[in-house]
């Protein structure tokens, strides 16, 4: 007892360590306060400004007194407790300034009863009795059952007060309740000890109780809105490293809820508070925030079933550390350095021409550069090379399909959904799409209204990949709101503010399609022409996209009808309810639409997206520089959303070409960009690096121009002959089918659909049978290693290539130059010339074998296994 | 901990099943701490096995309907199974069989595909979440016991093998696929472990592209190559899987050891062999391999009886059944070899001291009609169904529920469902299923969801 008395003394007093040099003003929020009831309470936060702008929250360190003899009311950190009706002030002091607050306090002697609705349900929030963990999963936990965060206030009243008959609750003697007794662990309870006696849960929930269980009477006020002070932004200074002064880098946030009477609730004792970056802060059940690193977090407040955040961003000076001036090449490097300043990081230098290339090439098309390539870009002299590669491939062929093909990844093309022509013919018209830089609203407005037969209209593949308006609403809201709706299909999301009538209000302006198969004779079991061949699969059967004006949706759990998304626009009956929606989700002032699509572009370069995961935007989940991608966005909406406006701004940014090196003063960062983003090559980039490598540049124009003989030939055999089925046009069509399929097949990053070899899922390619980028698996695992040392495709292209370095050198200068051989393995690999070390080592291990043939082959699979082959850097 | 009468102020008793579950499930969470099973192997026979044909016997059915195998008692009294199982009867003392499986999901009951999902992974596949299998999370919980070989080893030639999902876990915990007991992969192809040692001696040498990056990702790939190297010079990584050293009387313990009679018997032994070798996780989905000339008109050779279940070969009939291809289910093919194979199995390993540390598991997707249609078949049943268990704990000579005369309902107060089965692997396993696991989005997962294990396995 002793030591809590002590305790609670030396709480009172303002920290010694407390320093208000510099102090300027006193802010107060709220700045007058009235109290009504004797359960109102309110937490005051104060602000200090200092000289030069800097803000402090000094709530926890000014001195409160009320002026008022007959003392109606208490504060305590800020808190205020009425004591009885009254008027007066609360003065503010800290150090030699002073502010004062109107308080009144009112109807204290007048009972208060507690509203379920808005109490209990959110002290139940607060305890975590109803998260997704405890009694808010589906069937509850043991035979209690919450709705998830209390969004169903109908099933609580059920589970709590008319289903089980008084089990959960004993109005006679409160304190008896299992409600009570079993967080407070009185009794056995699975879930530990939730509830403390003086937690304001506590008294909320025993007085309701006490007071017969009630549920809140028809005409009671609703919850509206909510309001979190301080407002987003807020930059706080930690102490230097090493500083026990935990209080000069605090935030005490105020949480106001508003109900439809127009009364305003002080909530922040019964709110519940989360921070997205548990490395940057933390913070208390009563709404303190204690920043711990530098950075930025989301304060998450919930009340209820709703979300705020507040953002805050925490500071720290850095011994040695001063600002360099790199410098910028546009406004994505303006933007990334004030944040890395501001957070006191400073930046790698540029990379060299070779990482450049390398990084820049495997980016925008996929595919390692070219020795050739290669070459000219390392003999090149010119201040602008890097510009105008980046300009080359833009607008190379390559870049169209392997940008389509992260498109296509996210629209479930494969071939088991659709055959595979048809899978190709809507790859193709994304590939298309990209190549001739179609507006990105104008091709998601073509994507989301599409209709017709799917093998005529390639984009009317959308609503026949999403078999069901449940599945168009959740990959409409994944790609391009950044939102996962999927959850709020059965309750409201846990973390973001999308409800479950937003859910079907999106669905209803997809819910006319109808998906028609077309009957075809395949599909008629008598029909004699159907003999002896196989029936068809649903993937090869024709499909129709259409309209059916006026099928309405309604929310299945409330029944209510919902109006289609945006709800606030008129439409007619035959209208067809896409158009508006799509008008909603591209126009230029839609939130999520261009932010979702730079921040895909963003991630695709850097390996990290400003927002991550990069489908996941709501207000808890801040980007790590707000500034530059809003930035990035308006950069797109300004362009007409012209996609290769952004990634030209972006490839050509210093940010984008920093060095893979770290230096001491950003060696910690990890989401700023600073410093490059090693990672490993995607599936098909791998498998693209291993074939050019091996294969050399000669491979693909020698199939190519193999296909261009056989078309010569087919157009021969058309003109000779006049029946279409003669055999030598056959034959001229085969093998020019043939030829095709060896061009088209060769690089994975080019590829309409996935191939799922064994290769390829080892290093995560999608079967793309969902809209979330995760399906894409990144993170290393033994099957890669396995892949790499002894896959059949690595042992057969390290051969191939082995007979192919042997032979190539031994043709052009009749011996065996080690060094040259050495030389171009490097460039094709690495794209870079070995160091003279490499050189020393490889041309003492190709001279010690007995047999070159193995020599060259053990040299080949060791490159392909180093990691600056297998990563991009 | 003293009992708390905490219901003796509510006015209504509250008493009866409900009030005995929770000491109950209270004593079978204490065992689960104590893990009985290091190591689980599955033999999923897929189809849907006609459970009065083998497990439970109805000699009292309507003849109409009435299987024409014969009941047989085992070696432990009062214990009978069908004249299909008259190997597997000789080993009854070790086995708990369980009659009163039932699938009550009608979104799922007539599927093959979403009933062996649900084997696999213990939860209903048409969930919000992709579920991993039960052997991707026993790998993910309790990782490997031995370094060289992968912790969840899966025999997929089953027909619907393409259902094992790795869910939400890490790419380490999927299933290493196998299928007719052949390894791809772990098998150094075309090079001598010698010159593939140096290969990585050079390598080393090398390797020093990116050596000042400290990125997890970087590291983790190395440290995936060491063991990757580990396990392709490591003897003991093929000799787990190498069924043709095993000797002679071993072999002959799975099949006769005869040409074309040994495929399931060595997948059963090779079930065996890795479990001895430190594999946490093992399971076998095959089937007989279809042979047109050994097995004339068999295509498909699971349990999906629709079709002439009594042939005594393949099930095709005039005009085409609902399914064909099988073969009859007192084949060779089917029951005589799955008999011999398993009573091999349960003998081999109890020989050699497996089943104490192990749970052996004989499962399948659902049950069959008890009455025969039109096609003379049975059609798929998700009301009763049996499983079997040996071993880890499980008590031998055990039968588990009771059915009607007919095998078509459950009788006994007792009835489980495939949740329950996967709650009893999980908590053999000491994997405590009122944790959730979380997804990459945090989002709870329970494993097993409102299963509660078989406690007549844990006695």
């Amino acid at each position: 007892m002793k030591h809590s008395l002590l305790l609670i003394c030396l709480l009172c007093v303002p920290a010694e360590a407390a320093d208000f040099t510099g102090l300027e003003r006193l802010d107060v929020a709220p700045t007058e306060l009235t109290l009504t009831g004797p359960r109102s309470t309110s937490q005051l936060v104060v602000t200090g400004r200092f000289t030069g702008g800097e803000l402090r929250d000094l709530t926890h360190l000014v001195t409160y007194h009320i002026t008022n003899a007959e003392s109606f009311a208490k504060v305590e950190h800020g808190f205020v407790t009425p004591l009885n009706d009254g008027s007066g002030a609360i003065e503010v002091v800290s150090g030699s300034l002073t502010k004062t607050v109107k308080l009144t306090v009112q109807q204290f002697q007048r009972p208060s009863p507690v509203s379920f609705r808005r109490e209990t349900l959110a002290v139940l929030t607060k305890q975590g009795c109803n998260s997704g963990s405890c009694h808010g999963k589906p069937n509850g936990r043991g035979s209690l059952e919450l709705s998830l965060n209390a969004f169903d206030p109908q099933l609580d009243e059920r589970s709590l007060i008319r289903g089980p008959l008084l089990r959960f609750t004993h109005p006679l003697e409160p304190d008896e309740s299992l409600l009570l007794k079993k967080p407070m662990l009185r009794l056995p309870h699975g879930g530990g000890k939730r509830l403390k006696p003086d937690d304001a849960a506590y008294d909320i929930l025993r007085q309701w109780i006490a007071e017969g269980c009630r549920p809140d009477p028809k005409e009671a006020p609703t919850y509206v809105r909510l309001e979190v002070f301080p407002k987003s932004a807020r930059v706080l200074k930690l102490p230097p490293m090493g500083s026990s002064d935990v209080a000069a880098a605090q935030q005490q946030v105020r949480v106001v809820a508003f109900d439809s009477d127009g009364t305003q609730r002080d909530v922040t004792r019964i709110a519940s508070f989360t921070v997205s970056h548990d490395r940057i802060a933390r913070v208390d059940e009563n709404g303190l925030v204690t920043g711990l690193d530098r950075g930025q977090t989301a304060v998450v407040v919930r009340y209820l079933d709703d979300i705020v955040s507040t953002y805050l961003t925490f500071v720290r000076d850095v011994p040695e550390f001063a600002w360099s001036d790199p410098p910028e090449n546009n406004v994505i490097d303006k933007l990334a350095h004030q944040k890395l300043r501001q957070l006191q990081y400073l930046p790698s230098e540029t990379c060299d021409d070779a990482t450049f290339l390398r990084r820049a090439s495997l980016d925008v098309r996929g595919l390692l550069p070219t020795v050739a390539e290669t070459k000219e870009f390392l003999a090149d002299q010119s201040p602008t090379k890097r510009t105008s590669l980046i300009d080359r491939l833009l607008n190379s062929s390559e870049y169209a399909r392997f940008w389509g093909l992260r498109l296509s990844d996210l629209l479930r093309i494969n071939k088991d959904k659709l055959a595979p022509d048809r899978a190709a013919a809507y790859s193709r018209w994304i590939f298309d799409s990209v190549e001739r830089n179609v507006p990105y609203d104008q091709f998601v407005t073509e994507l989301l209204t599409a209709k017709g037969d799917t093998s005529d209209a390639p984009a009317a593949n959308f609503f026949r990949t999403t078999s069901d308006t449940k599945m168009v609403t959740e990959t409409v809201a994944q790609l391009f709101m950044g939102s996962r709706v999927l959850c709020a299909q059965c309750h409201n999301h846990p973390y973001e503010s999308w409800t479950q009538d937003n859910y079907y209000q999106i669905g209803a302006a997809f819910h006319e399609l109808d998906r028609t198969v077309i009957p075809n004779d395949m599909a008629k079991p008598d029909d004699p022409k159907r003999k002896g061949k196989k029936k068809k699969e649903p993937r090869d059967e024709d499909m129709m996209i259409a309209l059916s004006p006026g099928r309405t949706m309604t929310n299945p759990r409330t029944g209510v009808l919902q109006k289609p998304w945006p709800t606030d626009v008129e439409r007619s009956k035959n209208e067809d309810k896409r158009l508006a929606f799509a008008r909603w989700l591209t126009s230029r002032d839609n939130p999520f639409f261009a932010r979702v699509a730079v921040n895909r572009m963003w991630a695709a370069l850097l390996g990290r997206g400003l927002v991550e995961p990069i489908d996941d935007f709501r207000s808890s989940n801040p980007a790590v520089n707000v500034e530059l991608l809003d930035a990035l966005a308006k950069e797109f909406t300004d362009s007409g959303f012209d996609r290769k406006h952004v990634l030209r701004l972006i490839l050509n940014s210093r940010t984008y070409q920093r060095s893979s090196n770290t230096n001491r003063f950003n060696e910690t960062d990890e989401l700023l960009n600073s410093h490059a983003w090693t990672r490993m090559l995607t599936a098909e980039q791998m498998q693209d690096a291993v074939r050019r490598l091996c294969d050399g540049p000669e491979r693909l124009p020698e199939l190519q121009a193999e296909l261009l003989a056989t078309e010569v030939k087919l157009q021969a055999a058309l003109k000779e002959h006049a029946d279409e089925q003669a055999a030598p046009i056959l034959e001229a069509t085969k093998r020019r089918d043939d030829a095709r399929s060896r061009v088209e097949g060769y690089y994975m990053t080019q590829q309409p659909y996935p191939h799922l070899t064994s290769f390829l899922t080892a290093f995560g390619q999608p079967p793309r049978e969902t809209a979330c980028a995760c399906e894409r698996r990144e993170e290393a695992n033994l099957d890669q290693a396995l892949q790499l040392m002894n896959s059949d495709l690595i042992r057969d292209q390290v051969a191939h290539a082995a007979g192919r370095f042997e032979q190539k050198f031994v043709g052009v200068e009749g011996k065996l130059p080690n060094d040259t051989l050495i030389r171009d393995l490097y460039l094709a690999a690495f794209s870079r010339e070995p160091r003279e070390v490499e050189l020393a080592k490889l041309i003492a291990h190709l001279k010690a074998s007995p047999n070159r043939r193995q020599a060259i082959e053990d040299l080949i699979w060791a490159v392909i296994n180093t990691n600056e082959f297998m990563f991009q850097h | 901990m003293p009992r708390v009468d905490r219901r003796s102020f509510v006015g209504i008793s509250m008493c009866g099943l409900a009030g005995l579950a929770e000491p109950v499930r209270g004593a079978i969470a204490e065992q689960a701490r104590k893990a009985q099973a290091k190591s689980v192997l599955v033999i999923f026979e897929q189809g849907g096995i006609s459970q009065t044909d083998t497990w439970d016997p109805k000699p009292d059915a309507n003849p109409v309907h009435r299987s024409p195998f014969k009941t047989i008692s085992s070696n432990v009294p009062g214990m009978q199974f069908t004249e299909l199982l008259s190997k597997t009867a000789l080993v009854a003392d070790k086995l708990s069989v369980v009659r009163c499986l039932r699938q009550p999901k009608p979104n799922i009951g007539n599927s093959h595909p979403l009933g062996s999902q649900y084997v696999f992974s213990g939860a209903d596949p048409t969930g919000p979440v992709e579920m991993p299998d039960i052997g991707s999370v026993a790998s993910s919980k309790l990782g490997t016991q031995a370094r060289h070989l992968p912790a969840y080893i899966y025999e997929g030639s089953g027909e619907q093998s393409a259902t094992s999902r790795l869910g939400f876990l890490s790419a380490n915990h999927k299933a290493y696929r196998i299928q007719q007991g052949r390894v791809s992969g772990l098998k150094l192809e075309g090079i001598a472990p010698d010159r593939f040692r140096s290969r990585r001696e050079l390598l080393a040498n090398i390797n020093i592209g990116l050596l000042g990056d400290k990125r997890p990702e970087v590291r983790a790939m190395e440290s995936f190559a060491e063991q990757a190297e580990d396990m392709l010079t490591n003897p003991a990584t093929l000799a787990a899987f190498d069924v043709e050293s095993e000797p002679e009387h071993i072999k002959k313990l799975y099949h006769p050891n005869e040409k074309d009679r040994t495929h399931r018997g060595n997948l059963y032994l090779l079930g065996r062999k890795l479990i001895e070798s430190g594999v946490r996780f093992v399971t076998i989905n095959t089937q007989w391999p279809a042979d047109g000339k050994l097995w004339p008109g068999g295509g498909n050779m699971n349990w999906d009886h629709h079709d002439a279940i009594y042939s005594q070969n393949h099930t095709n009939i005039p005009g085409g059944g609902a399914g064909s291809g099988r073969y009859g289910i007192g084949t060779w093919p089917m029951m005589l070899s799955t008999d011999w194979a398993l009573s091999g199995l349960i003998t081999d390993m109890d020989q050699r001291g497996l089943l104490k540390e192990c749970l052996v598991c004989f499962v399948t997707e659902f049950g069959r009609t008890p009455k025969i249609n039109e096609r003379q078949g049975r059609d798929h049943w998700v009301h009763a169904f049996s499983y079997a268990f040996a071993g880890a704990g499980a008590p031998g000579g055990q039968i588990v529920g009771e059915t009607d005369p007919d095998g078509a309902y459950i009788t006994s107060s007792l009835a489980y469902t495939i949740e329950d089965y996967a709650a009893t692997v999980f908590t053999k396993l000491g994997i405590n299923i009122d944790e959730p696991i979380y997804t990459p989005e945090d989002r709870p997962i329970f494993l097993a969801k409102g299963g509660k294990p078989i406690r007549e396995l844990f006695a």
